[in-house]
């Protein structure tokens, strides 16, 4: 094992290495957590720094002398930030591309918004919005329970038969489709009185609904015995990393399909999900339907974005530079030899899934929160082809890319706008034009794959993942015939 | 080599940081001799038609006021923002212009959806927004800086289910909605509880997702069976052409009935032979015979080459028309005053009828029916308000 | 049961539409692994290229900023290699397409300047419409070609997620660029389907009703898949395509110009995609710069659905598509809704359950 000289550089500092010497079930990256290291005090020194510019920082954004323009500028490159950073851990260290990052911030939006306006009583009760997420948790996991046994059950009748799982599957949606059209006999208004999934989900919001009402009032009462300066913080925190915790459970959900897709076909499945996410709220009621939901309480400012931020590169950046990272670095490149080695691709690229949704669901939640109002059609393609056109730019497989890359795209939209009015009607053709220029150009990005800081050590890894190379001559999944 | 490619991008950056401030504080030294007054417009888009005619009426009444010599002195400027007809794009256009063109009133949208998106930014701004053309409730519910000259859906819901009823005889209709507009949804509810209440039917109520949907066939099959007299469409003109279309060729004879959003050329150009014999609510007609209409629609021809002015351009002149007489009644350009004179409007006399401002700072104005017959818009009566 | 079979008309003239846009799509992937994410533009390209014709509105000349615009990107293409040391025959070689195109543009801008000046002459409207669709599938084809050279040939060697953000950007650069008022403009415009006589009849069989229309789509989807299958199969250019498609060096290997077999497959692509654009907007006449979005989207699934690569699975995987979704938004409580989302799970359950597709072979993995 080499001893590194500490001197203080950002490097050694989030550089939780030391890989043993031999690899195996024991290594590092299949901790659940990956090992963590204290380090030294110097090599820690940047972190209570960058919380400390968090205050005079805060306090001049906020002042007369920005003015609100940059103001909103400054607090949607925030968001740009922690999105593209977050999906940065998906589509560049992870090699999955994924088109579907505006569901997970659509998620993390809308369960942050309905319980800021139902059940914290205007940032009062942290309590009743843990109860609120306490009671999503229940009904996600009985759900997923029953699910995956009925999944388990039809794959055990494989043993009966080799095909008949699929024609299971084929006569439940014969039958679901029959018993479809016998309900247009039904009229408008009346519940379906035979559907299986109608009574499980009625079934579900009964138990969501009672756990909520009957931990009201517990919650009222502890929330009351806060000290009143804690309240509204506090509150403020539940909902964002409840809301995220609830975008990386959906992050569970696409992850564990996208497992099996690779390429070009992974990216239409994630837009397909993120659009199908978006469907599923803009029909559902409670959630405001295609309308969106209006009246969220506003509590989101540049302090709190820039912490929420700060969070988000260290802990990427730990995982990405970590054993861990390189695990899933290994995942990218060759999925077989880095089995053959003993790492578990599954679990890394759900991590990897499920991580970014996380911070897409953070970042959701704290754009809700920040805007008055929110509609399903916010979360759309557009968003997602924004949030990976900055991952991109910045070079796959750099934080710092896509953190420059953010900042630069949320500039250069208004910059353009304000150049000329006429130029204003070119706005989107020259954005687009900038973007093909920029992929023929110098397709490996701004940075290309490298990180900004500290530019002698962190040499990443040819960030072109194996398959994709025009040298490669092995197995090619993406090419069926 | 990676110092100066940092140094060369964060000049470039600030740079550009900087040139969105030139034009920003150009326009707030110019605030001293002359009234801004920001248009949030879907100039481009889906609903394209409606920005743009409300812009070219505005565009018209401000020639008017500045050439009498502007407002409280000074002229009168206007500076359009587009937001391609999207509701996020609208909140960035009333923001743009509250916070870097600095203007002391906001006029906009027409789209409901979108007033109802930027309504509470003119709110915190404590900036008086006018809506030409927004007729849902929601739009000024609630807040003190939000007005409208035009009639609110509550009362165009039942105007169309009255003149259906009692003028047209139906009693059975169906419903085909745009379940993602708040205009369209606000307008099936009221409709569908006026039919209900005197004592008509509702057979089918179908929804439809406007801006993506192109084909209602598979709704229109079953509005088909349910067998209605007339079939009620609340959306936009970008589907009702294709709807009358389609429901034409699937052997639906009955008329079809909408609301204000169906007006602009395109329903006619699109529509075709399809829609004739259909009916529409609207604000105004272009061959109505009072005075102030035929004056209008002779300037705006003048104007703009021959173009037959529709509803919103006249909503649009009379909204830039009566914020000019509000700032000039009230005396300044204090947001607080403007808005005190908005909501003291009485009886201006306007193109599309005479606009007294009601408590719930929505205008209390009669509705005209159109019928579309050889191609063209022809009036079939008015109503009232109570 | 008169509604159902009703129903099952509507949505096999809605999935005709998506089986025409899918064989287009399925051709592309088949030969270079690449979501062609502009496909979609293309078709409303050749929409647009259609309405211009049938509205007889097309400019006298193109405009100036064009024309300045391509002499500068000749100019700058030709003298910029030269600098940097190319030798000339490699570079005029490989400039001569865009030459050719551009005297081919002037030569097109001569005939429609003659043709928009006689407006007043009237045509049959047989001629009218096959005009426009010849004039559409030119186009098209041009723009297909054009595409290929400047935005993915350049990326062939680099890796795949760099040719699909470009073709994400030409899509966008189609769609914004149509959106300007000196291209189109964004709002939608009526498409005079009245072109082809009798589109908007219908026959009654059975108390259902079928337009002419749905019916000229699906003899033109079918024959289409007829013809294709005979060039993939039959022809030598189909080998070629069907060799590079299999294995890229390979195939260069056995003196197959790469080059010229895939810029082949995209303006066979884009010749299909403008076909499907004007028969799309004939059936609903309206069109707008957004209007290729969706439709290329659920071509997509549709095609993946089918097995891409596979030109009869395109076209059965349209078929099903179209039909699904009518069938949900009939009889689904609420169904219209969730229209959109019918194509995203059947996609997600097909690459689930069988990701070559209904018609596709399973490929083994070999280590």
């Amino acid at each position: 094992m080499q001893s590194k000289k500490s001197d203080s550089s950002l490097a050694e500092a989030l550089d939780a290495t030391d890989l043993p010497s031999g690899a195996g079930t024991l290594s590092y990256s299949n901790f659940p957590l990956g090992r963590f290291r204290l380090g030294s005090i110097k090599a820690n020194l940047p972190l209570p720094i960058l919380f400390a510019l968090l205050i005079p920082l805060s306090m001049f954004v906020e002042s007369d002398v920005v003015g609100d323009y940059y103001r909103r500028i400054i607090i949607l490159a925030g968001f740009n930030i922690i999105l593209a950073v977050s999906l940065q851990l998906i589509n560049g260290f992870s090699g999955q591309f994924s088109l579907g990052h505006a569901g997970f911030m659509a998620v993390g939006a809308y369960l942050a918004a309905y319980p800021a306006m139902n059940y914290s009583q205007h940032f009062a009760d942290p309590f009743a919005c843990l109860l609120f997420y306490a009671a999503v948790a229940i009904v996600f996991v009985v759900a997923g329970t029953v699910l995956f046994a009925a999944f388990l059950l039809i794959r055990w009748t494989r043993k009966l038969y080799q095909a008949l799982p699929m024609v299971l599957l084929i006569a439940m949606l014969v039958w679901a489709m029959f018993d479809f059209a016998r309900a247009s006999a039904v009229t408008i208004g009346n519940p379906p009185k035979y559907y299986i999934w109608w009574h499980g989900a009625d079934s579900l919001v009964r138990l969501f609904a009672w756990v909520t009402t009957h931990g009201r009032d517990a919650a009222a009462h502890l929330s009351a015995a806060l000290p009143t300066g804690m309240v509204e913080p506090l509150s403020f925190i539940v909902l964002v990393l409840g809301a995220g915790a609830c975008a990386g459970a959906v992050g569970l959900v696409v992850g564990m399909p996208a497992l099996r897709l690779r390429g070009d076909y992974l990216a239409i499945a994630t837009l397909g999900f993120a659009e199908i996410i978006k469907i599923i709220i803009r029909n559902s009621e409670p959630l405001g339907g295609a309308l969106g939901l209006v009246g969220i309480p506003k509590y989101t400012n540049f302090a709190w974005l820039y912490g929420a931020a700060i969070v988000t590169i260290i802990v990427i950046w730990r995982i990405a530079y970590s054993p861990r990272g390189r695990a899933i670095m290994a995942v990218r490149e060759d999925e077989i030899a880095a089995a053959a080695i003993g790492i578990d691709p599954t679990r890394q690229k759900v991590t990897a899934f499920i991580t970014g949704a996380f911070f897409g669901g953070v970042a959701g939640a704290m754009f809700a929160m920040h805007e008055h109002s929110i509609t399903p059609e916010s979360f759309g393609m557009a968003k997602s082809i924004e949030v990976v056109v900055m991952v991109t730019l910045g070079g796959l497989g750099s934080i710092s890319g896509a953190i420059l890359a953010a900042i630069v795209l949320t500039i250069l939209p208004e910059f353009l706008r304000n150049l000329s009015p006429t130029l204003a009607d070119f706005r989107m053709v020259i954005y687009s034009a900038l973007l093909i220029v920029m992929m023929l150009l110098r397709p490996q990005g701004l940075l290309g794959g490298r990180e900004i800081w500290p530019w002698r050590r962190f040499r990443n890894p040819d960030p072109v993942p194996t398959a994709d190379r025009d040298d490669y001559q092995g197995s090619d999944q993406t090419k069926p015939n | 080599m990676r110092w100066t490619c940092l140094a060369g991008l964060a000049a470039t950056l600030t740079l550009a940081l900087a040139g969105c401030n030139k034009s920003g504080s150009s326009s707030s030294s110019a605030n001293s001799n002359e009234i801004v007054i920001g248009h949030v417009a879907s100039l481009t888009g889906d609903t394209a038609t409606f920005g743009v005619s409300a812009d070219e009426g505005i565009r018209l009444a401000l020639e008017q006021i500045n050439s009498k010599g502007g407002v409280l002195g000074k002229q009168v400027k206007v500076i359009t923002e587009d937001d391609r007809s999207l509701s996020d794009e609208a909140k960035t256009a009333a923001n743009k212009l509250i916070t870097r063109d600095h203007v002391c009133a906001l006029l906009g949208e027409i789209a409901s959806s979108r007033s109802i998106a930027i309504a509470p930014v003119a709110e915190d701004a404590k900036i008086p927004m006018l809506s030409p053309g927004s007729t849902n409730p929601k739009v000024t519910q609630g807040y003190q800086y939000v007005f409208r000259n035009c009639f609110t859906d509550n009362f165009q819901g039942a105007a169309i289910a009255d003149f259906a009823m009692k003028q047209l005889g139906f009693k059975k209709f169906a419903i085909l909605y745009p379940a993602n507009s708040d205009y369209g949804v606000g307008l099936r509810d009221v409709f569908k509880k006026t039919v209900e209440k005197n004592g008509g039917q509702i057979v089918d109520e179908e929804a439809y997702t406007e801006k993506s949907d192109v084909d209602f066939r598979g709704q229109l099959t079953k509005i088909k069976n349910a067998n209605p007299q007339a079939i009620f469409d609340s959306g936009y003109y970008t589907e009702a052409g294709l709807i009358a279309q389609q429901a034409r060729e699937l052997g639906i004879t009955c008329p079809i009935l909408g609301g204000d959003g169906w007006d602009s050329d395109q329903t006619i150009k699109i529509g075709g032979k399809a829609i004739e014999g259909c009916y529409f609510s609207n604000h105004y007609s272009p061959d109505e015979n009072r005075p102030e209409v035929k004056d209008f629609v002779a300037a705006y021809e003048k104007k703009y080459n021959g173009k037959v002015p529709d509803a919103m351009a006249v909503l649009g002149y009379d909204a830039m028309k009566i914020m000019a007489d509000a700032i000039q009644r009230a005396g300044s350009t204090d947001g607080t005053k403007i808005r005190d004179a908005l909501a003291s409007t009485k009886n201006f006399p306007g193109v599309s009828g005479s606009t007294t401002i009601d408590a719930n700072h929505n205008a209390r104005k009669p509705i005209v029916m159109v019928k579309i017959e050889d191609g063209r818009f022809k009036y079939a009566g008015s109503v009232n308000p109570e | 049961m008169q509604e159902f079979l009703q129903q099952l008309i509507n949505g096999l003239s809605v999935g005709s539409i998506y089986a025409l846009i899918a064989v287009g799509y399925t051709m592309v992937y088949g030969v270079l692994q690449l979501i062609n994410f502009a496909h979609g533009d293309v078709f409303m390209v050749g929409a647009i290229i259609a309405f211009f014709v049938g509205t007889r509105a097309l400019p006298i000349t193109f405009p100036l900023w064009l024309h300045v615009a391509i002499l500068l990107g000749i100019a700058l293409g030709l003298t910029i290699p030269l600098l940097l040391g190319y030798s000339r025959r490699d570079v005029l070689r490989s400039f001569r397409p865009f030459v050719i195109l551009y005297l081919a543009m002037i030569a097109l801008e001569a005939i429609i300047s003659l043709f928009s000046r006689s407006k007043h002459v009237s045509v049959s409207s047989w001629l009218m419409a096959a005009l426009a669709m010849v004039m559409a599938v030119a186009a098209c084809g041009a723009v297909g070609y054009v595409i290929e050279r400047l935005a993915y040939r350049p990326l062939r060697s680099k890796p795949r997620i760099n040719s699909l953000i470009t073709a994400i950007g030409i899509s966008l650069l189609l769609e914004f660029g149509g959106q300007n008022s000196a291209v189109f403009g964004p709002t939608p415009q009526a498409f005079p389907n009245q072109m082809v006589p009798g589109i908007n009849e219908h026959w009654r069989v059975l108390g259902v009703i079928i337009s002419k229309g749905d019916v000229l789509v699906l003899a033109i989807t079918l024959a289409l898949m007829v013809i294709l299958s005979y060039i993939v199969l039959k022809t030598k250019t189909g080998l070629a395509l069907r060799a590079v498609s299999l294995r890229f060096d390979t195939a260069a290997l056995m003196g197959i110009n790469i080059d010229r077999i895939i810029s082949f497959t995209f303006v066979l692509g884009s010749a299909l995609a403008a076909v499907a654009g004007v028969l799309y907007s004939e059936k609903y006449p309206s069109v707008q710069p957004l209007m290729g979005l969706l439709p290329g989207i659920k071509a997509f699934v549709a095609a993946v659905f089918g097995g891409i690569g596979n030109i009869t699975g395109a076209v059965v995987g349209g078929m099903i598509l179209g039909l699904v979704e009518v069938l949900v938004v009939g009889y689904l409580p609420g169904g219209s809704q969730y229209r959109d989302g019918v194509a995203f799970v059947i996609l997600i359950v097909i690459l689930l359950v069988k990701p070559s597709g209904l018609f596709g072979k399973h490929a083994v993995e070999k280590v």
